[in-house]
């Protein structure tokens, strides 16, 4: 009778405690379960497919599917045309914007009109975008009609080569305002004095970006890195809609080669293209993380 | 010298403004202007509004579909991320760790096993398979969660006084007092869906069962004239949004800095 007494007592205490620490567990409930079976198990299925082979009974092979993924020559071009699209678009859309929004910093206070046209860029259809660019560039585009009249025979741009650079400013120019907004917005809470302080010393325009401006934004050039990455992935959508699923050699991104790998439902090739993604994504976030950390301790040490 | 920098910066806007705009004038130029000889029309409006129903009964489904993925999840994330910033349950950091780190991963990466899970839910080939999915992304809540954490306590503690209960507390309380970043988040997950690419393709069979982001590519490829007007009609809700939420999108776009 007395161990039921204390056992109940026990579990109505256990029960007390238990709901103030998960108060918040009903709100959170439809969201978490969502993201459970949409996203989380999805992702680790995947990864057991990745390590895994056979058609009915799944057998455990170890890396077998990455080494012949390493060696598919498709799967190649669509990292190295990945990389290159990253390293080009990434740090020339970020140091531009960092330029202009250092430049814009003090002439233009905040106008709406600024902030309003450098966001629509980001907020326009990447449908409308890309028939817009077709007309530009494509087959019987403005482009080749002017170099008709100069006597030059065009071609169907969006399948050459140049198709890479096309993607590279579309990229620029639907970004790069954002990233300014992000800057200015920053930018605009350095008091005027430092500046002031600055000059009085004798620093030019140079030395007081470099010493001023530049250490203000580190945290903020973190933030708009990791922006930046998850922006660049999603520039499948507009090498699709110009290029289907079959694009130029230039453009052929990884999101290409998982795409077209659904049409024979070859498991073995998506999930270990996208462990590999996952893991590759990792180690840079790791890097950068690291890099602010050291450059922080170097900070309070140096 | 006034009136010269004057008109240095309208010469300065007025270049901005076309390079930014370039796509939507040129459409709307293309749309009207049918060739040195035929001129001015408006043609091509009346064939996709009038002629042919097919344009507008996509366009109207589509807008639909992105409504409701954009209100559920806004839903959703306003109740999770009050939860994530707010209260407390098991395993709450590493939740939102996870979470953090799904957004910033491309949709393939959980495409094929969403596809298997779909295929045996039957939602396949229906827009179900878009919307649903689309509903729990982690996105909302892992940005509501930073903007809530900014909210003082004290207010909740104010509202438990008075005996409000949790969900009366998000919806007189951190709606209210969030929305900027509620109206923000909205539009963001509208034009996430509208330019929704990836799903359709791989979770649709029939290519006229595509929504408005995808079809428009191959729409009436001989006629530049209902292309733009298409492109256009594309364009519209996202403008809408746009210029009726102007001042919430840019606070709520820059404010996510400071949290």
């Amino acid at each position: 009778m007395i161990i039921i007494c204390w056992y109940q007592s026990r579990r109505l205490e256990g029960v007390r405690t238990m709901r103030k620490k998960n108060n918040g567990l009903l709100l959170a409930l439809p969201q978490l379960a969502g993201f459970l079976v949409f996203y989380f198990v999805p992702f680790l299925i995947t990864v057991w497919y990745s390590v895994s082979f056979g058609i009915g009974e799944r057998e455990f092979v170890g890396l077998d599917n990455y080494k012949e993924l390493f060696q598919n020559e498709m799967f190649l071009l669509a990292v190295k045309n990945t990389i290159k699209y990253m390293s080009v678009t990434v740090p020339i859309t970020l140091a531009a914007a960092m330029l202009l929004a250092a430049a814009l910093q003090n002439t233009v206070k905040a106008v709406r009109f600024f902030q309003m046209s450098f966001l629509y860029p980001m907020i326009l259809p990447i449908a409308s975008v890309v028939l817009g660019v077709q007309f530009l560039w494509g087959a019987g585009g403005a482009w080749n009609r002017l170099l008709r009249a100069v006597g030059v025979e065009g071609t169907d741009w969006l399948q050459t080569p140049a198709a890479f650079w096309v993607l590279c400013a579309l990229y620029f120019w639907r970004f790069a305002g954002y990233y300014i907004l992000i800057y200015l917005a920053r930018l605009q809470m350095i008091p005027k004095e430092y500046y002031e302080y600055a000059a009085l010393f004798g620093a030019n325009e140079k030395a007081r970006f470099r010493y001023i401006t530049l250490p203000t934004l580190v945290p903020t050039i973190l933030f708009t890195l990791i922006l930046s990455v998850m922006n660049a992935f999603k520039c499948y959508r507009e090498a699709f809609l110009l290029g289907g699923s079959h694009p130029d050699n230039s453009i052929y991104l990884l999101q290409h080669f998982m795409n077209n790998n659904f049409q024979n439902l070859n498991y073995q090739k998506i999930s270990s293209a996208a462990v590999s993604i996952v893991a590759a994504l990792l180690f840079v976030t790791g890097v950068i993380c690291g890099l602010y950390l050291l450059m922080k301790k170097g900070e309070k040490y140096g | 010298m006034v009136r010269i920098k004057r008109q240095k910066r309208v010469i300065f806007f007025l270049i901005l403004a076309a390079v930014l705009f370039f796509p939507v004038i040129y459409m709307l130029i293309c749309s009207v202007w049918k060739g040195v000889d035929a001129g001015l029309s408006f043609m091509s409006y009346y064939d996709v509004f009038l002629e042919s129903p097919g344009y507008l009964v996509k366009f109207w489904r589509s807008l639909g579909m992105c409504l409701l993925i954009s209100a559920g999840q806004t839903v959703l994330a306003c109740m999770a991320g009050t939860a994530f910033a707010k209260y407390s349950f098991i395993g709450k950091k590493i939740w939102l760790v996870v979470m953090a780190l799904f957004m910033v991963l491309p949709i393939q990466v959980t495409l094929l096993p969403n596809y298997i899970l779909l295929e045996k839910l039957g939602f396949l080939n229906s827009w179900k398979a878009l919307i649903i999915p689309g509903i729990f992304s982690p996105f909302g809540t892992v940005w509501l969660t930073f903007i809530f954490r900014s909210l003082p306590n004290e207010w909740l503690d104010a509202a438990r006084l008075d005996r409000a209960n949790q969900l009366q507390i998000i919806r007189y309380i951190i709606v209210p007092a969030s929305k900027p970043a509620i109206v923000t988040l909205f539009v963001l997950v509208f034009v996430e869906s509208w330019n929704m690419v990836e799903q359709p393709v791989i979770f649709l069979e029939e290519q006229l069962d595509y929504p408005l982001s995808v079809f428009l590519a191959g729409v009436a490829q001989n006629s530049i004239g209902i292309q733009s007007v298409c492109g256009l009609l594309c364009l519209l809700p996202v403008t809408f949004f746009f210029l009726y939420y102007h001042t919430e999108l840019t606070d709520g776009l820059r404010d996510t800095l400071w949290s």
